[in-house]
This record gives C-alpha cells, structure tokens and sequence, in this order.
C-alpha cells in the first residue's frame, strides 16, 4: 500500500483530499493493549487526550500535516483496531509503512517483555526500510514506572531504534516523536529515493 | 501454555457478542465487516494463525510447512480438518529440503532480534554462505547466468534505477529460499472483471483503501499446442492473425449481439436495459436451453467456438448445463470490464488474494469487531425452550454468549453440541487439482502477468476438464529476481498430478516460433495438491437455530467473487434485514482532520488553503461519478516495470 508518493506522483485514494503537502507518510502503531496507542494518536493529531475513553470506532487513521526543513509532510497514522490484543493484525496493515512506532507502557513490565516480538512483527512484514521508534508512553506517571529509561535505551540502542519516553495525557514528547522520526526519514530519503517506491515494500 | 488456555473463563473481557463468526474465509469475512459496519458486535476466530482459510496466501517456507502437513498424521483427527487442508500432495523434494531449513533458520534468526544489527548483517552474511555449499549451489549460478542473458528484458522494461541501488549491499545472488518469504502464494488464486462484484463492493464499501491491484497483461487460449492471444478490443481483433477475416467478421457479429442484448452503449436507464435483457432472454430461451447451444447455433468455426466459450466466458465448470442467461452475462461483464484499468479485463491483486478476506477483517475490526486467531470453538449450547444457540465454549474453555453463530461446513464438523442440535448441511463437493510452480522464467510467448485457458481435450486429448493457469511475474514474487509464479487449477478427475503432470510438462516446454524466443522455463520448485470445497446452496439454518452455515470459500475454477458476495449478503440479511450491506465509511480524513497551528509563518495560508480544498473536497465528492472513483482506487494499471 503506497501511501506515501510524493506530491508529483499521480494520487492515491487516500491522499487526494490535500495536494499542498511533499509527502505523505504511513505510520503505524503497535504494541500491547492499553499501553496507549489511540491515545498518542489522538494527541498527535487532535492535541486531545480522552481518559478510558473506548476507542474511536470508525476511524482508521488519523492524519496531520507538519512542516520539517521548510517541506509541508503530511503524517498518516494508522491504528491497529484493537487487532493487536490476540495478536491477529492483518499484513496489509504493516503494507507500506514508512514508520513503526512500537509502543509500551513504562507502568507494565509485560508490555516491554512484548517488544521483541513486536519487532519481529514489524520486520517480517513491512518494508526493510522502515523507521522504527520505541515510546515508552504514560511517562507522567513516573510513580508507578517499572521500566526504567536506561534499560529501554539500551534496548532501543541494541534494535537500533528511535526512542522516546511520551505521555499521552500531558502530551510530553508527542510532536518530537512524529518530528523527529520523520525527519529521519526524510534523511533516509535523500540518500535513498527509492525508499518509497513499491518494490521496496518488499 | 495449553493448560493455561483451558477454563480460562476469563480470557475475553466481553463475554456477549452478537454474532460469533468461525473460521476467516472471504464470506465470513464479508460477513463480519457487514455486520460491524451495521453495528452489530462481532467476535470473529480462526483456527490457523493466518487470515483467509482456503483464501490465504503463503510465503514459500509457510506453504511448504502446511502443505506437508496435510501429508502426514498430523491432521488424521478430525478436529484438526479445517481450512486450509489439502490432499495428495506431491512437493519437488530437492529444494524442498532446503527451503524448509532454510524457513526454520529465518524463523530462528528472527526471535533473536535482539542482537545487533550489525551483527545480524554479518549473520545474514554467513547464512548466504553455508546455504550456498549445500543443495542450493547449482541453482545460485543457474540464476547467475539466467541474470545476464536477462539484462536486455530489464532494460527494455525501464526499471527504475533506483531499485538497482537498494540490491547493492546484497551482492551475492540470494537463493530461492531467503527470496521464500517475498512470495505471496495463493492457494486458489483468483482473478476481478473490472466491472465484476468484488470490484465494485470494494468502492462502495471504502475497502478498497487495504487493498493494491494491477491489471492482468494477457489473457490466452491454448490450441494447436500453442498460447493464442485472446484479442481485446476490436482494433486487436482485426490486427489478430489467429483468426480468418471470416472468423473475425462472426466474432464481431457474436460481440455486438451480446451489447444489444444488454443494450450496452444506448441511452436507456438501467432498469430498462435489465428488462430488455429479460426479455430477450426469454425469447432466446424458447430457442436455446444451454448457453452452449447457443453459441452451437452461430456455426462457428471450431477454433472460434472455444475462443468464445473458453475465452471470452470464463465458466469453466460444468460447460455443457451453463444456463443461456449465465453465459451471457459471463461474456458480457468480459467485454464491459475491457479497458476499464487496463486492456484486459481483469485484475489480480498485488499481493495475493489473502488480502481481500482481510480487507474486511480489518473493516469489521474498525467498526469494533474483535479478533482472534488461533484459536476455535469448541461446542455450541442452545436454548432449551427455542433450540436457539445460546452461546458457544471457545477453545479457551470460556464460554460466550451469542445471538448467531456463523461458521462453514469443515469447520461444523469439528464442533460437537449437546442433543446433535446441529443439522447436517447439504452441501455440494467439488475438488480441485492444484499445481504450483516457480519457474526461472516466463511461459514462451507470454507476457508477465497472464492467464490461460486450456480447453478440454487439448494436452494429447486427454484432459476431461478446463485447466487455467495464472502466470506472475512481477507480483507476488520478489522484485527483480527471475522468479515467475505459476499457478495451474483443473477440477479434478484424479490426484492433481495425475490431472496436471503432462499439461505442466506441456506448457513449461512451450512452442517456439522462432529462434529469438527465449529458452523454455526450468522449474525451480514445485508442488502438486488437492482440496476440496463444500458448496451450501441454501441459507435457511437460521431460522431454525440461528446457526448460519456458508460455503467454502475457495474459487476454484470461477473468476471474480459474485457467488462468495451474494452468500455473504443473504446470511447478513437474515441477521439485518433491511440494513445496507458494507455501507460505505466515510473518509478518515474526514472525521479527524487537524492542521498544526504552530507550523511557523506557513499556518494562515496552510489554513486557508485547507478550507479551499475542504470545499472544493465536498463539490468534487458531490460530482463524484462512479467512474472518477474508480480512477482513484489504487489500482496498478500500468507500466510499473
């Protein structure tokens, strides 16, 4: 699923809506349940943040634009519809992202223990290319942490991840997050400029 | 972990589902996205850890592992029969080997992240070396070689330079097995009309957005021991030098018949097309039972007589007792699909058909649906008044209450109830012989993603039925590498090797028309099985216990996916009747939709210029025809290579 043309190239169905933007990426969201993934989204795109809310339903992604080095880039992110809980998110969704963010909640030791696997997910189906970032979300509520930031840095070192400590709620570390994955992966882009065409994906 | 998983009465926080739906073939699929999208909650399983049943697609390691399987004990209880299973199964034994280890080493290297990525380049590296110095070393210079001979083809298919650059770091030829999982293997590959029933419930529902297709580059009829274009437009027609200018002038007679038949092209409205396609019918039918009396009565040539049947109506089945009506229509979506996306007809999705049940998992999981793969149902426990079910035991051992039950005939079989308050269904069996094959280069005188027909009697006179083969060449296997997919189904008369061994050797072998054909095809692996599809043909269980029971959804021989859609409909009418079956979803973009105010001096007139397209947005989705939006599917019509 390429999603994520530049402006020149002919539209896709999901990027016809806005043309003022250089590119548009597909992000993608994964980790345990509850860890916070609806919510980082919703922050990033609607700077809001919805307590026990159940998530949305009906929405697929959400979208925002940001501007990185003077280039308008429109971010697409998608959420796993609850999928992730038995482990049974379909391929096409990790199908041209250009970026995964693998989430955890830095309260639940169990949802760090998950992130190999995540990982694996991750690098089995979607692109060799794909950005990966590590949040470590609920960061505000350092009281009830079990998974220190030294450890998670390593972690992310060793996978040669991005990685961010976030929280949703007072979004600390959100738009950093989104900034600077997607300006990493413009980097990536200047040095590579098939990353995004279709064949990559493979 | 089994003990664990047993009596776990708390495993889902939702004990109470609407409809619990079991096994993820396409009409269940299509069901479930139906019924969330109508609000309904959804619990949907599968027993396998893979979307679509006889629907999926595989990559080689996972299909080389269920398909042998399927040839051990492994699946002798009958719990384990669900789809998909195969039978008679037959794999090339030399690279299988191989490529099995090889899986398993993939398998292992990639549970151990964790290391480096350094170090796991080094060990991809090393893996490149030791696999090279067993079995797999004839093959990697064979490929060598094939590479050299094929840098003109690549360059007269203007490829991208760019690709060239990210196989840089990878200099070493990968072998067929580390190229085994950027292969999208189907087990009943299937092929969309343009204009056919899944195309347009992709665009009326929004599923399409999961979803890539490219348009299929050739469609073929075999005869005379050869692969005969099958024109397309009237243009090819006459540049066609299969066909006498006799043959052309009846042809064209047969296809203007059939648009004046549905009145194709003229000014009427649809509901006065359909009925004058009624009527005409029914005239024709005092005249001609069968579809093939009609096509009898128009003398054709033998030549143009299975051009049309085999070629221009894609029912493979059963040719003799086709209905006229059926027939018809069949021909008629042909030429009304022609140029739509491309000059065939047809599309065949980029990355196998297991994407398509999937697309509607994932909308039904959007509106709510909840999913579990791996797991299954294990009994069912009615009402004791309404002999309704009540709720069913899921191989957690929880039990979950529900208002319907929808599952297919295999997996019925592998549930018990209390009083045998399941009813056998009647059903219809067909079984099909398979052959899959990876071949070091295209069929001769094909191009990259074609499909032929071969008409009965034509390998040696032997073959009872149609064969079809679907040839991919730059999807579903992996980009650039010499790797062509070919896929022959047949029904079957006997095992699938026996039905298909001499058509494989027939077709890989080719016919050359002249020395500058390339060399014949040599098979780099290869694997002949059987399964078999269970038809219901009648919904009405839901009356009685509000058990639902649908066919298998494997296509076999049919193009397109009219039958799995009309099933998926009447099951969701009998739970929602009156409801619209996969309303469309609105566009994401519209729902959530924020433009970052802090973007610096840019903000005003990003806003400005937002609301602009947010109106002309609106405008354009009010003008919006059905043609427009299909131009902005997705779709791959063209050129990519």
């Amino acid at each position: 699923m390429c999603n994520c043309g530049s402006s020149g190239e002919k539209p896709t169905f999901n990027d016809r809506k806005s043309t003022s933007y250089e590119h548009l990426f597909k992000y993608i969201m994964v980790g345990d349940s509850a860890v916070g993934k609806s919510n980082l989204l919703l922050q990033f795109v609607d700077k809001r943040f919805a307590p026990n809310s159940d998530f949305t339903i009906g929405v697929e992604f959400g979208s925002r634009s940001i501007n990185i080095n003077d280039k308008q880039i429109k971010l697409q992110i998608w959420d796993t519809a609850g999928q992730e809980k038995f482990r049974s998110i379909t391929r096409a969704y990790y199908r041209g992202a250009v970026c995964a963010m693998i989430v955890y909640d830095i309260t639940r030791r169990d949802s760090f223990e998950s992130l190999n696997s995540w990982l694996t997910d991750c690098r089995k189906f979607s692109s060799c290319d794909v950005t990966t970032v590590l949040i470590g979300n609920k960061a505000d509520l350092e009281a009830n942490r079990q998974v220190s930031t030294s450890e998670a840095k390593e972690f992310a070192e060793k996978n040669g991840l991005m990685f961010f400590e976030t929280s949703a709620k007072t979004a600390l570390n959100v738009d950093e997050a989104f900034e600077k994955s997607t300006e990493q992966i413009l980097k990536k882009l200047e040095s590579n400029p098939g990353l995004l065409s279709n064949e990559g994906n493979n | 972990m089994e003990e664990e998983r047993k009596n776990n009465s708390n495993w889902l926080e939702n004990d109470k589902f609407d409809c619990v739906i079991l096994g993820t073939g396409l009409i269940e699929s299509l069901v479930a996205g139906a019924l969330a999208r109508a609000g309904k909650s959804v619990l949907h399983f599968d027993k396998k850890v893979v979307y679509g049943g006889f629907e999926s697609s595989f990559n080689l390691g996972q299909l080389t592992t269920i398909l042998q399987e399927s040839n051990t004990n492994v699946l002798l209880d009958k719990k384990d029969l669900v789809p998909p299973y195969f039978e008679n199964v037959v794999i090339n034994k030399a690279v299988q080997t191989a490529s099995l280890k090889e899986e398993e080493n993939q398998i292992k290297q990639e549970e151990t992240i964790s290391t480096t990525t350094e170090n796991k380049e080094e060990d991809k590296k090393e893996k490149v070396e030791t696999t090279t110095t067993t079995a797999a070393t004839t093959m990697t210079t064979e490929n060598i070689n094939n590479n050299d001979e094929n840098v003109n083809d690549n360059n007269n298919n203007n490829e991208p330079e760019v690709l060239q650059v990210i196989d840089v770091p990878l200099a070493k030829e990968k072998t067929l097995e580390e190229l085994g999982r950027l292969f999208s293997i189907d087990i009943s590959p299937t092929l969309l009309y343009g204009r056919g029933a899944l195309v347009k419930l992709l665009i009326s529902s929004s599923a399409s957005r999961y979803l890539e297709f490219k348009s299929l580059d050739q469609n073929y009829l075999f005869a005379n021991g050869k692969v005969h274009e099958i024109p397309s437009t009237k243009g090819s027609i006459f540049k066609d030098s299969t066909f006498s200018l006799k043959e052309k002038r009846l042809i064209m007679k047969f296809m203007e018949s059939i648009r004046d038949l549905k009145k194709e092209g003229s000014d009427l409205d649809d509901s006065k097309k359909e009925e004058h396609f009624k009527q005409s019918i029914a005239e024709l039918g005092k005249q001609y039972k069968n579809f093939i009396d009609y096509i009898k009565s128009y003398k054709f040539t033998e030549l143009v007589e299975s051009f049309i049947l085999y070629g221009l109506s894609l029912i493979h089945e059963d040719l003799d007792s086709i209905p006229l009506e059926t027939g018809i229509e069949s021909v008629s979506l042909y030429t009304s699909s022609l140029l739509v996306y491309g000059v065939s007809p047809f599309l065949v999705p980029y990355y196998g058909v297991g994407d398509i049940p999937q697309a509607f998992c994932r909308l039904c999981a959007v509106f709510g649906g909840s999913y579990v793969l791996g797991r299954s149902v294990d009994s069912i426990q009615f009402n004791q008044e309404t002999g309704k079910v009540e709720s069913i035991i899921c191989s957690e051992g929880q039990t979950i209450k529900t208002n319907h039950f929808i599952t297919s005939p295999k997996y019925l079989n592998t549930i018990s109830s209390q009083n045998n308050l399941i009813q056998p269904q009647k059903t219809i069996r067909k079984t099909y012989s398979r052959f899959i094959g990876i071949i070091d280069s295209k069929i001769i005188g094909t191009q990259n993603e074609s499909f032929i027909t071969i008409p009965p009697k034509s390998i040696n006179g032997k073959n009872k039925n149609v064969i079809n083969i679907l040839q991919l060449s730059s999807i579903c296997v992996p980009y650039n590498k010499n790797k062509v997919l070919v896929h022959f189904t047949t029904l079957a008369e006997s095992t699938a090797e026996n039905d298909l061994k001499e058509c494989v050797e027939q077709i890989l072998k080719g016919k050359k028309d002249s020395e500058k054909d390339s060399a014949s095809p040599s098979l780099l692996w290869s694997t002949y099985f059987n399964y078999s599809v269970d038809f219901v043909e009648t919904i009405n269980q839901e009356k009685d216990n509000n058990i639902v029971v649908c066919s298998d959804s494997p296509n076999g021989q049919t193009v397109d996916f009219e039958y799995h859609i009309s099933q998926a409909k009447k099951i969701f009418e009998t739970i929602c009747p009156g409801q619209i079956f996969l309303e469309k979803v609105p566009d994401a973009d519209d729902i959530i939709h924020f433009e970052e105010p802090e973007t610096t001096e840019t903000t005003t007139d990003n806003k400005e210029t937002e609301t602009e397209q947010k109106v002309e947005t609106e405008q354009e989705q009010k003008i919006e025809t059905e043609e427009e939006n299909e131009k902005e599917q997705k779709i791959e019509t063209e050129k990519k290579e």
